[in-house]
C-alpha cells in the first residue's frame, strides 16, 4: 500500500514538472516583448531595458526555467509583470467564482443526466430514447461561447430573466451554470445510458428482478451504482479541469474566476501569471486523480481488495 | 387442478414473421412438494420455459406468444407489476446458474439476504434470520460472512448465498437453472445434495433444470426431456431413467458417464442440436436420429401417452433391450 502510494506520488510529481516545463518553453516560444506589452508602445529603449534586466529577460530560456523551478520548490509562484500582484494571491481571490460555477453546474448537469441515461436505457428504442439521442447530440456538439451569447441575449438581456453578467449573487450565476450545464448534460446522459444498457442485461439484474424487486429498486439501486463506475472518472477529471477556469462562459458573462485570469495573462504574455495558473489546473487534474481512485474503492469493493 | 400447470406455452423471440419459436407447445404440471428436472441440451428451450414461470424473460425480444401458466389458478402471463412481484420471490424463486454474475458485485451478501426478507418478510428482516438462513445452506461461521462481498467467496459458497437469498421468502417453488454447471464436479454433488436436504426439510417444490442426466436420479419425481423447444418424452423418473422410450433419451441416457460400463469410448449423439429459426421439417429430431424412416420428416409426432404416465414424441419408439 505503502509502495503504492509512493509511486503514485512520484508520477503525479513528474506530471506537474513535466506541465510546467512544456508550458514555460511554449510561452517563451511566442514572437513578442514582454516589455513592450508591459511599458506600453511608447516606452523608450532605456525603460524597456530596464524592464529586462528587472525580469532576467535576456537570459538563456532554461536558465530562467530553472530559476522558476527553484522559487516553486520555495513554494513561491512569483508576482505579475503586469500588475505585480503575487500570483497565489490572484488565483485564490477568483478561485471561489470558478468554483462556485462549476459546483452548481455540476449539481444541474448530474441531477437531468443520471435520471435521464437510466430510464433511456430502460426504454431503449422508444420515441423518448430516440428524442432524447437527438437532443444529447446538439447539446453536446454546441459550442460554448455560441451558447453563452445567444443564452444572454435571449433569457438575460431580451427577456430581463436573469443578469446578463458579473458577479455580485448566487443568482448572476444561475445563467452561465445553466449554459455549462447545458453543454456538459448531452455527454454525461449518453455515457450513463451505455453503462446501465450494459449493466441490466447483467445477470444480477435479472437475480433481482427474480426477488420480486420493484422496476425504480432494480434500476437505481442494482443496476445505477454498477453503472456508475466509468461515470465517476469522467466526471472527476472534468470537474477538475473546469476548476482549473471556465474560459468561455466566465469571458462572455464577465465572471472574475481562473478562467478569465488565465486568458487575460496569455494576451499579456504575463508568464509568471500563465505559469500559475496552468499549475493550478494541473495540480487539479492531478488531484481529482487520486480522488475517483479513493471513490472507486468506495463504489466497488472489488477494486479495494485488488489494490 | 395441480399447483403449477403451464398448458401450451408459445414463446417466440422477436416479431411476425421472422420469429424464432424458443418454446412451441409446452405442457407441464407440477404438484407441491415435488420435484420436477426439465432435462435437454443446450438451446433446447428449457431454461427459456423455466423463466418464463415467474415472467423473467426481457420483452422485447422475447414474447409470450400463447398458452398460460397458472400458478395456484392464477395465470401469470396476465399478472400485473405488482401481483407478479408478489409472486417472484414469494412463490416461485430462482437459483441461476452463474452464482458469481447473479450476486451483485457493490452489495455485500448479508444485505442481498436481507433484501429478499424485506421484500417478502419484513417482519424477519434481521442478521438473525439472515445467519440462520446461511447457516441452513451450510455457510460455515455465517456471523462472519454477513459482510462479505460475493468475490470474497468461492463459486460454491457463492451457490450457497444464492440458495439462502432464494429461500429467505419462503418460496412454494424453486427454480433451479442448471445450478451445478458453473462450479467444480466435487461442489456439483455439494449442491445437489443440499437440494435434496432442503426440499425434505423445508418440502418446496423444487423445478431443476439441468444438461446432466446424470443428477436427475437423485432429485427428481418426475422427468421432461425437452428437445428444439418441445417436450420429447416426460414421466415419472425412475421409469424413465430405466426403460426410456424416446430415441433422444436413449440417446441422452448412453452419453452419461458411467463408472461400471465396459465400453472404452463415451457414445455421443451424432450431429448438432438445430438452431433456433433453422428446425428440421417433421420430427425435429429425425436428422439425428438412429431410427429414423422417410416419413419422420414429413409430418411432426405429436407427444401422446404411449403407457400410463408415460408421454412420448415418436410415433415408432421402441422399448430399450
Amino acid at each position: 500500500m505503502l509502495t503504492r502510494l509512493l509511486t503514485r506520488f512520484w508520477w503525479s510529481a513528474v506530471t506537474l514538472l513535466g506541465t510546467a516545463f512544456l508550458t514555460f518553453l511554449l510561452v517563451n516560444a511566442v514572437p513578442g516583448d514582454v516589455a513592450r506589452v508591459i511599458a506600453g508602445s511608447k516606452a523608450s529603449a532605456e525603460v524597456l531595458q530596464e524592464i529586462h534586466l528587472k525580469y532576467h529577460l535576456d537570459d538563456p530560456v532554461l536558465q530562467r526555467l530553472g530559476f522558476y523551478l527553484i522559487q516553486l520548490a520555495h513554494g513561491d509562484l512569483g508576482h505579475s509583470y503586469v500588475t505585480d500582484q503575487s500570483v497565489a494571491e490572484a488565483i485564490l481571490i477568483r478561485f471561489p467564482t470558478t468554483a462556485a460555477l462549476t459546483s452548481l453546474a455540476v449539481v444541474m448537469w448530474v441531477a437531468l443526466a443520471v435520471p435521464l441515461g437510466v430510464l433511456t436505457a430502460r426504454f431503449r428504442s422508444s420515441w423518448f430514447d430516440r428524442t432524447t439521442l437527438v437532443v444529447a447530440t446538439v447539446s453536446l456538439s454546441l459550442p460554448a461561447f455560441w451558447l453563452a451569447r445567444i443564452l444572454q441575449y435571449c433569457l438575460a438581456y431580451k427577456l430581463g430573466w436573469f443578469p446578463v453578467g458579473f458577479f455580485r449573487s448566487f443568482v448572476d450565476l444561475l445563467l452561465p451554470a445553466a449554459t455549462l450545464a447545458i453543454l456538459m448534460v448531452g455527454y454525461y446522459a449518453r455515457l450513463v445510458h451505455t453503462n446501465m444498457v450494459e449493466v441490466l442485461d447483467s445477470l444480477y439484474v435479472r437475480a433481482a428482478r427474480a426477488k420480486g424487486a420493484s422496476e425504480t429498486r432494480v434500476l437505481f439501486k442494482h443496476a445505477l451504482r454498477n453503472a456508475l463506475i466509468p461515470v465517476v472518472t469522467m466526471l472527476g477529471m472534468d470537474v477538475a479541469s473546469l476548476l482549473g477556469g471556465v474560459l468561455f462562459i466566465e469571458n462572455v458573462f464577465a465572471l472574475p474566476g481562473i478562467g478569465n485570469l488565465a486568458v487575460q495573462s496569455v494576451l499579456n504574455l504575463d508568464v509568471p501569471m500563465i505559469m500559475g495558473t496552468v499549475l493550478f489546473s494541473a495540480t487539479l487534474v492531478v488531484g481529482a486523480n487520486w480522488v475517483v481512485d479513493l471513490l472507486y474503492g468506495w463504489i466497488d469493493p472489488r477494486i479495494k481488495s485488488a489494490s | 387442478m395441480p399447483w403449477l400447470e403451464i398448458r401450451n406455452l408459445q414463446i417466440h423471440f422477436g416479431r411476425a414473421a421472422k420469429a424464432l419459436r424458443a418454446v412451441d407447445g409446452v405442457s407441464l404440471s407440477l404438484e407441491p412438494g415435488k420435484a420436477l428436472c426439465l432435462v435437454g441440451e443446450s438451446g433446447s428451450g428449457k431454461s427459456v420455459t423455466a423463466l418464463s414461470i415467474a415472467r423473467l424473460l426481457t420483452s422485447p425480444p422475447a414474447v409470450y406468444a400463447g398458452g398460460e401458466i397458472l400458478l395456484e389458478g392464477r395465470d401469470v402471463l396476465h399478472m400485473r407489476a405488482a401481483e407478479l412481484r408478489q409472486i417472484r420471490g414469494g412463490l416461485v424463486s430462482y437459483v441461476f446458474q452463474e452464482p458469481g454474475a447473479s450476486l451483485n458485485p457493490v452489495f455485500r451478501i448479508g444485505n442481498q439476504i436481507k433484501e429478499a426478507l424485506q421484500l417478502h418478510r419484513p417482519e424477519v428482516a434481521t442478521d438473525a434470520e439472515v445467519i440462520r438462513l446461511l447457516r441452513l445452506v451450510g455457510i460455515p461461521a455465517p456471523e462472519a460472512r454477513l459482510k462479505s462481498y460475493p468475490h470474497e467467496l468461492s463459486g460454491g459458497m457463492q451457490q450457497r448465498v444464492m440458495i439462502a437469498m432464494a429461500l429467505a421468502p419462503q418460496p412454494k417453488l424453486l427454480v433451479a437453472d442448471e445450478p451445478t454447471t458453473a462450479l467444480d464436479v466435487t461442489i456439483q454433488a455439494q449442491i445437489i445434495e443440499l437440494l435434496v436436504q432442503l426440499r425434505q426439510q423445508l418440502g418446496m417444490a423444487i423445478l431443476l433444470i439441468t444438461h446432466n442426466l446424470g443428477i436427475v436420479g437423485d432429485i427428481a419425481d418426475d422427468v421432461a426431456v425437452m428437445y428444439a423447444g418441445q417436450i420429447v418424452e416426460r414421466g415419472p423418473a425412475q421409469e424413465l431413467l430405466q426403460r426410456p422410450l424416446h430415441p433422444y433419451t436413449q440417446a441422452l441416457m448412453n452419453s452419461v458417464p458411467r463408472l461400471d460400463s465396459e465400453t472404452e469410448r463415451l457414445s455421443t449423439i451424432s450431429g448438432s442440436v438445430p438452431r433456433l429459426g433453422a428446425f428440421p421439417s417433421g420430427c425435429r429430431f429425425h436428422p439425428r436420429c438412429s431410427i429414423a424412416r422417410s416419413d419422420c420428416s414429413q409430418a411432426a409426432p405429436p407427444l401422446v401417452e404411449m403407457e400410463p404416465r408415460r408421454w412420448v414424441r415418436c410415433p415408432y419408439w421402441t422399448s430399450p433391450a
